[in-house]
This record gives C-alpha cells, sequence and structure tokens, in this order.
C-alpha cells in the first residue's frame, strides 16, 4: 500500500467520526424525540432543521476554508502565513458563534413565523433551541479545532473528540428523556457534550509538534480569502440550509403539518450524505498539499482510493435502505400506519440520492483543494439545490410523488451536465482530476519500508533516471536518497517506518521525502551528530541550498530542488 | 560491485566497479584482509557512487593503515571525489 494509501485510510477513520458526529447526534435527537415524546416532537425536530443547517453552513465555511489555506500554505511551507490564516479564522469562528446565540435569543419569534410554524410541534422546537442558546459559539469551536486539527494529521485527538461528543450526547440524551425532563434535556446534552469535545481538542495546542499557533493578527483581508478559498464547496451547506427552509414550507404548504414526520424521515436520510463526508475531510489535507508542491502523481493517488470508496459508500448506504427502509422508521420511531407507509415510498424513492451525494461531497471538495472554486461551486448550488428543485417543480405537475422523484433525479441531472462541461472545457485527456499531464508524467514515486535492501533500491533507481542527463547530479540525488532515509531509519529503530519518495523531473525538479516516523527536522544543520551517517546528512545538508521540512503531527515532509549541472 | 584485489609484495591493490552503498559495503569491509600489507592502495576509476557506509570501510582501513603503512586513493570519479570534500575525508585521505 502506498505511503499516501496508508496516510488517506488514517484519515480516513477520523474523517468518519468527524463528519458522523454531526449526522448521528441530529439522528438520535430526531430518535429519541420520535420515541420518548411522539410524532408532535419529531414535527419539531424538523422545524430545528433550518437553524441548525445554517449554522453548519457558516461554521463549515469559515473552518474548511481555514484548513484549506492552512493545508496550503504548509504545503508551500510558509508556517507564518499559515498561523496568521489560522489566527483569523479562529477568532471568525467565535465571532460568528455569538452572533448565532444572539439570533437565538432576540429572533425565535420571526423564525417560527417565517416557517409558518404553530401548534405543539413549534412548542417542542422552541422549547429545544431556548437551551441550544450556548451551543453554536461550541458548534464553530468544535467543527474548526476538529478540521484544523485533522489537517494537522492529529488523527487521535479529533477521533477522542468525535467519540467524546458522541458518547456523551447520546447517553446524557437518553438519560434525560427517560426522566422524562422534555426535549430540553436533548438540547442541554448537546451543549455539554460540545463543550467537552471542545476541551478534548484544545489539548492539542500544547503538543510539542503543534503548528497550530495563535498569533497577535486579525485581518479582514485574511477573512476575505478564507470565504473565498471554502464558498465552492461550502455552498453544499448553504444548499442544504435552503433545501430544508424550502422542504419545511413546501411540505406545510402542500400537504400540512401532519406530513412533517415523513420530512423528518426525508431530511434524515439525506443526511447520511454528512457521514459520506468523512471521505473529503480525509482528502483534503493530502489533496492541498501534494497540489501546493505541484505533485499530481501524490494527488491522483490519493483520488484514485477516495473516488471507489466514495462509490461504495454511497451504493452501501443505497441499497441498504431501498432493501431495509423500515431500519429509518423505526429508528425515529414513525408508527403511525400511514405515516410508516407514505415514509418506506419516499425512503425507497430517494436512497439511490445517496450515491450522488457521495461523489459530488468528494468532487466538490477536490475541486476547491485544487483551486477550481468554480466546479465546487456548481456542485454545491445546482447538484444540491438548484436541480431538485427545478425537477421537483417539472414533476409535481404529474404526481404527488414528483416531489420525492424530482428531489432524487435532480443531482444526476447535475452530474451528468457538470461531467459534460468539464469534457467540453478541458478534454477526455484531463477528465476527471484536472491535472497537469506533463507534471504528471515527469513524477515518479517509491514507496518502501525503510530497510537496506529496500532504500538502496530505490537510490539506484534514482540514478538511473537521472544518469542520462546528468550524471553527477544522478548520483549525488542518488546519495541524498540513500542518507537521508537511512537516517530516518536509525532514527526511529527498531520502529518500523514507511517512507515515500517523489522525484520531479523537468523544470523546478524536486525529490520529496515522506516518512511516517518521530517528527524531526533532518534538514535542520545543526542537528546532533552521532554517527557516520549522521555527520554526512549534516555536511549534505550544508550543501542543499533549496531545502524545506515540513513538520506536520502525520508524517514528515522534506523537500529538496535538485538543479543540473550545479558545482 | 565488483572487488579486483592485486597483491604484490606488501603491496595491495584494489579496484572496486560500481556502487558502493549500505548493501555492498560489507561485502568490501570482509574482503579486505590488511596483515602484512604495508601499502594499500583503492583504484576508484569504474567507481560510480560512494555512500557513508563506504566511507566507512575506507576510514577502518585508514586507521589500519596508518599503524602499519599508508593508504592511497587513486582516480577517484568527481562524483565520488565530491562525496570525499562534502564530508571533509579528502583532507584525511590520500587522493591522486
Amino acid at each position: 500500500m502506498s505511503f499516501s494509501a496508508r496516510k488517506f485510510l488514517a484519515l480516513l477513520y477520523t474523517g468518519v467520526v468527524s463528519a458522523a458526529v454531526w449526522f448521528l447526534s441530529e439522528a438520535l435527537t430526531a430518535s429519541f424525540a420520535g420515541n420518548f415524546l411522539g410524532e408532535n416532537a419529531l414535527s419539531g425536530m424538523s422545524l430545528i432543521a433550518p437553524f441548525t443547517a445554517a449554522l453548519f453552513f457558516i461554521t463549515d465555511w469559515i473552518s474548511f476554508g481555514t484548513s484549506l489555506l492552512f493545508a496550503r500554505m504548509m504545503g508551500c511551507s510558509d508556517e507564518r502565513r499559515a498561523k496568521e490564516l489560522f489566527t483569523s479564522g479562529f477568532l471568525t469562528i467565535i465571532f460568528v458563534g455569538i452572533l448565532f446565540t444572539l439570533a437565538l435569543q432576540f429572533g425565535l419569534d420571526y423564525y417560527f413565523g417565517f416557517l409558518g410554524a404553530e401548534g405543539e410541534a413549534a412548542t417542542y422546537a422552541t422549547k429545544f433551541l431556548k437551551w441550544y442558546m450556548p451551543a453554536p459559539v461550541l458548534v464553530g469551536l468544535l467543527t474548526f479545532l476538529l478540521m484544523l486539527d485533522a489537517a494537522e494529521g492529529d488523527t487521535v485527538r479529533c477521533t477522542a473528540a468525535g467519540f467524546t461528543y458522541l458518547i456523551m450526547n447520546v447517553g446524557l440524551t437518553y438519560a434525560g428523556l427517560k426522566a422524562g425532563l422534555g426535549l430540553e434535556a436533548a438540547a442541554i446534552s448537546v451543549d455539554i457534550s460540545l463543550l467537552f469535545a471542545v476541551l478534548v481538542l484544545l489539548t492539542h495546542f500544547r503538543s510539542p509538534t503543534n503548528t497550530l499557533k495563535i498569533v497577535r493578527h486579525f485581518s479582514l483581508k485574511d477573512l476575505r480569502e478564507i470565504l473565498a478559498a471554502s464558498f465552492g464547496d461550502s455552498a453544499q451547506k448553504l444548499s442544504t440550509a435552503l433545501m430544508a427552509i424550502f422542504l419545511t414550507k413546501f411540505v406545510i404548504f402542500k400537504f400540512g403539518s401532519d406530513m412533517l414526520p415523513v420530512l423528518q424521515v426525508a431530511i434524515t436520510l439525506s443526511g447520511i450524505n454528512e457521514l459520506l463526508d468523512g471521505i473529503p475531510v480525509a482528502v483534503l489535507p493530502l489533496v492541498s498539499v501534494y497540489h501546493a508542491e505541484n505533485n499530481p502523481a501524490g494527488v491522483r493517488r490519493v483520488m484514485k482510493l477516495a473516488s471507489t470508496l466514495s462509490l461504495l459508500a454511497g451504493l452501501f448506504f443505497a441499497v441498504l435502505f431501498m432493501v431495509q427502509p423500515t431500519l429509518l422508521t423505526r429508528f425515529l420511531g414513525v408508527d403511525e400506519p400511514y405515516l410508516v407507509a407514505e415514509s418506506v415510498k419516499v425512503i425507497r424513492i430517494l436512497a439511490p440520492i445517496l450515491v450522488a451525494f457521495s461523489l459530488a461531497n468528494l468532487y466538490s471538495c477536490y475541486f476547491a483543494c485544487i483551486d477550481k472554486s468554480s466546479y465546487s461551486l456548481f456542485i454545491s448550488l445546482v447538484v444540491y439545490f438548484l436541480a431538485p428543485i427545478l425537477v421537483v417543480f417539472a414533476l409535481l405537475s404529474f404526481s404527488e410523488v414528483g416531489l420525492w422523484i424530482g428531489l432524487m433525479s435532480g443531482p444526476y441531472l447535475a452530474l451528468i451536465s457538470l461531467v459534460a462541461l468539464i469534457l467540453l472545457r478541458h478534454g477526455r485527456a484531463a477528465f476527471p482530476l484536472l491535472l497537469d499531464r506533463e507534471v504528471e508524467k515527469r513524477t515518479t514515486s517509491y514507496t518502501l519500508k525503510l530497510t537496506d535492501s529496500a532504500v538502496v533500491e530505490v537510490s539506484r533507481l534514482v540514478a538511473e533516471k537521472l544518469k542520462a542527463k546528468d550524471n553527477r547530479l544522478a548520483q549525488r540525488t542518488a546519495l541524498l536518497v540513500e542518507e537521508v532515509l537511512l537516517a530516518v531509519r536509525d532514527r526511529n529503530a527498531p520502529k518500523k517506518v514507511l517512507a515515500e519518495v517523489s522525484l520531479i523531473e523537468g523544470e523546478n525538479a524536486r525529490l520529496i521525502f515522506r516518512d511516517d516516523g518521530v517528527i524531526f527536522d533532518i534538514t535542520d544543520t545543526d542537528q546532533r551528530v552521532s554517527s557516520l551517517r549522521s555527520f554526512v546528512v549534516a555536511n549534505l545538508m550544508e550543501l542543499e541550498v533549496g531545502r524545506e521540512n515540513l513538520t506536520m503531527t502525520g508524517f514528515n515532509r522534506n523537500i529538496f530542488r535538485l538543479e543540473e549541472g550545479r558545482k | 560491485m565488483d572487488i579486483n584485489k592485486e597483491k604484490n609484495d606488501s603491496k595491495l591493490t584494489i579496484r572496486l566497479k560500481g556502487r558502493l552503498d549500505t548493501q555492498t559495503s560489507p561485502l568490501l569491509a570482509s574482503e579486505l584482509s590488511l596483515e602484512g600489507v604495508t601499502e594499500l592502495v583503492f583504484d576508484l576509476s569504474e567507481l560510480e557512487y560512494v555512500s557513508s557506509a563506504g566511507l566507512r570501510v575506507f576510514l577502518t582501513a585508514h586507521k589500519t593503515m596508518m599503524a602499519q603503512g599508508e593508504m592511497i586513493i587513486m582516480n577517484a570519479a568527481p562524483v565520488v571525489k565530491e562525496v570525499f570534500e562534502i564530508t571533509g575525508f579528502i583532507d584525511i585521505f590520500t587522493l591522486k
């Protein structure tokens, strides 16, 4: 398995946990509400969805943008700029959280008036949102720190924070509802669990290899950069929020409040999309760094695996719910026979949407990572909102199920249009990753476990590749490969270390090392010399003027510029 | 790597061909028996590459020869000579 594939899988685990936090939290709260308090409480939960969707959109927008630019700056080895962007993002996320809390404090009546919600469902939703007031700041911090810690490769803390939130939230909500505390218990549980999860993530700042540092800096220009970088991808959450508002108003208007539990079933089903978000979360730090170092071969390796996984995950959930639709109705406590029948019909119609959403999620994030935000924006707005709405209106006149068929088929039509657009603009050869084929052809990557024989073999292969052009450069590069990799091996002994060597030839030729051993800067010329090898490495570093080191908690990365004909 | 040894009384000439790296250096080390040798000559005209593992073998041999004679390194290609320069070994060894 390649180095990037292994790193991707490690990040995927964290990504899925991070993504599952929100989905499971909302789904379980809705489930407990339905099972303990009845269908009116479930309807109340669907009235909360537009507010939380708007909150998630804004917090995701800022967090994703900051982590994207942070990873990109680290990819270019500009640590100072990375810290400035982190600080601006951090301060903004707190400010936004406070604004949402104020909106809850002063705008609830207007909110329910706008949705046209009243009766018992609105009472339940009001009770929940009154106790949800501390949550927006904490939601912001949790989203932000999860993405930034993941971008740094701190998978352990991200996973721990995700589990802390889930377990506490589920446990406390269950206990509170069982004790007869009403829907307020669910909101209080969310507040407490968020606080503890944030505390877990804050311990990352005490890690000796932490590069997320708050500096005395804030700039509106940074904020504009952050928002511009991620708007394309994060607009997906905006579309989700708009869709939630549209559907809530539409269902109340067209079918009456009685149908709100069916809508909640549909919202929960499409919310599984959040679970599939784990794949893009894992893709972001790797693709951003590979893209920043102009290493298309690395980007392709990650995306090949990610695309396969996205497709399989989407198919798995789609088939699961088509075959077993009552899993969801039982989970949400819907047991009125008419509502169950309606819900089953809706689930079977909507389930295939999960495949389209899974791929759309991945490619929306991908295009943002490679600076093609217009395609991200297309996916976010057209796939998730405009196309389904248009098809819904086109089909509604034919039948009542047109609503659900429209919601399902709209994203597919939008994806087909996107494929056609990319093929027309960039041609078949560049489809679908839009990578620089020329640079890719000039890139050779080797993944190896650091043993004598494997290192020597790679050193030989590198020399063979460069020999024809410049023998001196070839042998010096081979020496760099052997000495650097064996120094890393020595430093980590007896632990086995996995490494990746990328040789990018041609203009701006570079040799890039990655390893998952202990974090240390091999390019530091002041490092302690404890052996002949470390002495040779230290001397080599003195000569390598174009050297760079990127310290991330997940892996070491060292870059050396190769100059032909250098004396 | 090819190791070609030629002994003439107390003079030992070793011609190295190919790469002297972490894998091949132990082979050279095992081939070095310096008993009774007063002049050790390494002919590196066909040596393409040397790493720190190869330097270690030269250094060990040099240490032994300091006590019983001299060690000369001949015909090193610029690429190989560069490694001696980088490490400062060029001032320790006698290069011709």
